[in-house]
This record gives C-alpha cells, sequence and structure tokens, in this order.
C-alpha cells in the first residue's frame, strides 16, 4: 500500500484525477458501509427498506458504489434505521491512501445504540473481560504471508467429554464474543476477520477422535452438543465474524 | 501488500493492454479513468465484497462478468468484461472494454470476443500484466 501512496502522490497532481478518484472513493465508502451495517444487523434489504418507509427496489441503490446522488436527509434516514448517527467532514487527500489501506469490512462494522459499549453498563469492563478470556483461550501463529491467524489453545475438555464438542463450544463462544464486541479480535491483533473452521477430518482420524457433526458451527449450541446426538459426514464450514457461511 | 489482484488482457501480438488501448480510444476523460482506477485499488484493496455494484453478480455469458462505472450526464457508461481468477480465486482480469448506450453494449460482440481472450489467456498465462490506468497523467 505505499506503493499506492507512491503512485497515488504522482497521480494526484492532476487536479482533475485525484478529485474524481475522491469522490468515487467517498461513494464506494458509503455504499459498502452501508451495506457492512445492514449485514451486521443481520437484516435483508427489503427489512431495512421497510424500516425506512421505503420499497426494497428504491433502498437498493444505497449499496451500490455507482450511486453518486446522496442526499443529507436520505443519509440520516439509513443512519436511524441502523441506529447509528451520521458524520461527515473534510479531509485532506493525503490521508485517502491511509483510509483505503484499512478498508474492509471490519473497518465499517459499528454497534447500534443499545449494544455501544459506551452507553452500556459497565461496558468497558465487560469489553475488557471478553479480551481477557478471548486471549486465554487463542493462540497466535504467523503464517508464511506474515499474516497473524489465531486458534484455539488446544481443547480442555471436561471428563468423559469428547475433544471435538469443547472444541465446538469454545468456537460457539468466540463467536458470541466477537459479535457482541466486533472491534475485540481487531484490537487484539490487527485481525482482518474471524473465521472459525473445522478441522479436516483426517486429523480427527489421525488423533483417534470423533469428527465433528456435519451440522455447520454456529448451528451447534452448548445445549445441543450432548454426546446422545447422531452425528453424520464431516463437512467444512468457513464462517465469517457474523456467524454465517462463507460461499 | 494486497489481498486481491486485478489484471489486464494484453491484446494482439504487441501485447498491448487492451483497457488502456479502449480507453485512449474511447477519448475517456481523466474523470472517469480516475473512478475507474480507484474502484481497481479497492477492490485490491478489500475484496469484491468491498465494491458492491462494481461487478455484475451473475456472468453475462459463461464466466465473463460485466464492470460498471457509471458516467455522469455526457459521459460514456463504462462496461468493461472481467473474469475471476482464470489461475487463482483472489484475482480478476480485465479482459476488453465496453461501452453501453440504450441498454446496447457497444462493440456488439464483446461477450463473444471476452470469452475468446479468456481462453486464449488460460492458453497463455503472459497474456496479462497488472499496471496503472494512467501511471504519470503529467507525465
Amino acid at each position: 500500500m505505499s506503493d499506492l501512496f507512491q503512485t497515488l502522490k504522482v497521480e494526484f497532481q492532476d487536479e482533475d484525477y485525484r478529485y474524481a478518484y475522491a469522490e468515487s472513493f467517498l461513494n464506494t465508502k458509503i455504499a459498502a458501509q452501508i451495506k457492512t451495517l445492514r449485514e451486521q444487523r443481520e437484516q435483508t434489504q427489503a427489512q431495512l427498506a421497510a424500516k425506512m418507509g421505503i420499497k426494497q427496489p428504491g433502498y437498493r441503490r444505497f449499496e451500490d458504489i455507482n450511486h453518486s446522488v446522496w442526499k443529507t436527509d436520505s443519509l440520516w434516514m439509513i443512519a436511524r434505521a441502523l441506529g447509528v448517527r451520521l458524520n461527515i467532514s473534510f479531509e485532506t487527500f493525503g490521508t485517502l491512501p491511509e483510509e483505503k489501506k484499512k478498508f474492509n469490512k471490519e473497518s465499517l462494522q459499528r454497534p447500534e445504540f443499545k449494544d455501544d459499549p459506551a452507553f452500556t453498563e459497565h461496558g468497558e469492563q465487560q469489553e475488557s473481560n471478553a479480551a481477557a478470556l478471548a486471549r486465554s483461550i487463542l493462540e497466535q501463529r504467523v503464517t508464511s504471508q506474515g499474516e497473524s491467524r489465531y486458534s484455539l489453545a488446544g481443547p480442555i475438555p471436561a471428563e468423559g467429554v469428547p475433544v471435538w464438542e469443547s472444541r465446538l463450544d469454545l468456537a460457539s463462544h468466540i463467536m458470541e464474543l466477537n459479535k457482541q464486541f466486533p472491534q475485540l479480535f481487531k484490537s487484539l491483533a490487527g485481525a482482518q476477520k474471524v473465521t472459525v473452521r473445522s478441522a479436516p477430518e483426517d486429523r480427527y482420524k489421525g488423533m483417534g477422535l470423533v469428527p465433528p457433526p456435519s451440522k455447520p458451527i454456529q448451528a451447534i449450541t452448548p445445549k445441543q452438543s450432548q454426546r446422545n446426538v447422531q452425528w453424520g459426514p464431516l463437512q467444512t464450514v468457513d464462517l465469517n465474524p457474523e456467524g454465517k457461511e462463507v460461499a | 501488500m494486497p489481498t486481491w489482484k486485478v489484471y489486464f488482457y494484453l491484446e494482439g501480438l504487441r501485447r498491448d493492454n487492451a483497457i488502456l488501448q479502449w480507453l485512449n480510444a474511447e477519448r475517456v476523460s481523466v474523470a472517469q479513468i480516475a473512478a475507474f482506477q480507484d474502484k481497481i485499488d479497492t477492490l485490491e484493496a478489500g475484496g469484491p465484497e468491498m465494491v458492491p455494484g462494481f461487478i455484475s453478480d451473475t456472468p453475462v455469458v459463461k464466466n465473463i462478468y460485466k464492470m460498471k462505472i457509471k458516467g455522469n450526464k455526457g459521459m460514456k457508461q463504462l462496461r468493461p468484461m472481467c473474469c475471476r481468477g482464470p489461475f487463482a480465486p483472489n484475482e480478476h482480469t480485465i479482459l476488453i472494454g465496453a461501452v453501453e448506450k440504450d441498454g446496447k453494449l457497444i462493440p456488439g460482440d464483446v461477450k463473444k470476443r471476452a470469452g475468446k481472450y479468456l481462453e486464449m489467456l488460460i492458453a497463455d498465462p503472459t497474456r496479462r500484466r497488472s499496471e496503472r490506468l494512467i501511471p504519470n497523467p503529467k507525465s
């Protein structure tokens, strides 16, 4: 991305170019954040449109980066439907490359007012406790590409409970923490996304363990993960931070 | 280091960037090229989900997707065609340029040509390059 900064430093000498580039990025940013916030709230376009008192086809354009005629009134309506405030500010061109570098789904997510840690009782303490818990059950490793990855820090099963069951419980716990504190994992290690993945079947076989169930991890709750459940063949499922299956 | 990468198809014996050539031939304005470049940079920075509406969700013909760069009044409606990959899942290759007028793509055979370019690219992976649309607008 520092390469991008050097490139833009040259390209931005052209006034028309830099204003068009910045305008395009602004439109992209607004559309991408509206989509991200709607998905974070697990709502459909039709549901959010209904909250705003408009029809889904009318709403759809707000999630299109090619939409360029933004009205402040419309943005406030969207903000209200999403439970966040609207902030408009003027910036220097120099901050644009850095903003682009950090442009990802996690950086655009915001909690609704009711989940805003600043307004929840003991919010900071809760987040601090969650961070401590996450640190205690995750272990960090660095990939050959230099990316940080976290995995469950070994099974901690109760007596008589299959190893994978305790791991699933931990995994669902992590998903819950991440849902409650969206910035938590990012702040822990600069993580770009949180994915919960079940291990390949071979690994379980090699360890002489029972493979996990065919159901996606997010479908498993501690109550369901009892030993009398009949398990099907293993499926590997990747989940996004909202617990949805990644295609 | 970007997670995603965007390449341009190299056309003909001289292996010219097909998209740069098309932009020049269409006399596309600096402002529209800047908007196009911004979308490519954002795609490379965050992946396709960070640029909703840029690449069509469904292919226009097999394995070919339409990109959309809206032009304001009087500007051209740029609709270059791209494919996912084709050599890695986290990359896109822009194969050919097109504009949309009155709901029709110009040139008319753009989908067919895009498919042909994709076949040629798969046969010869060196037929693509990653570069800026305007490396230096003032030079």
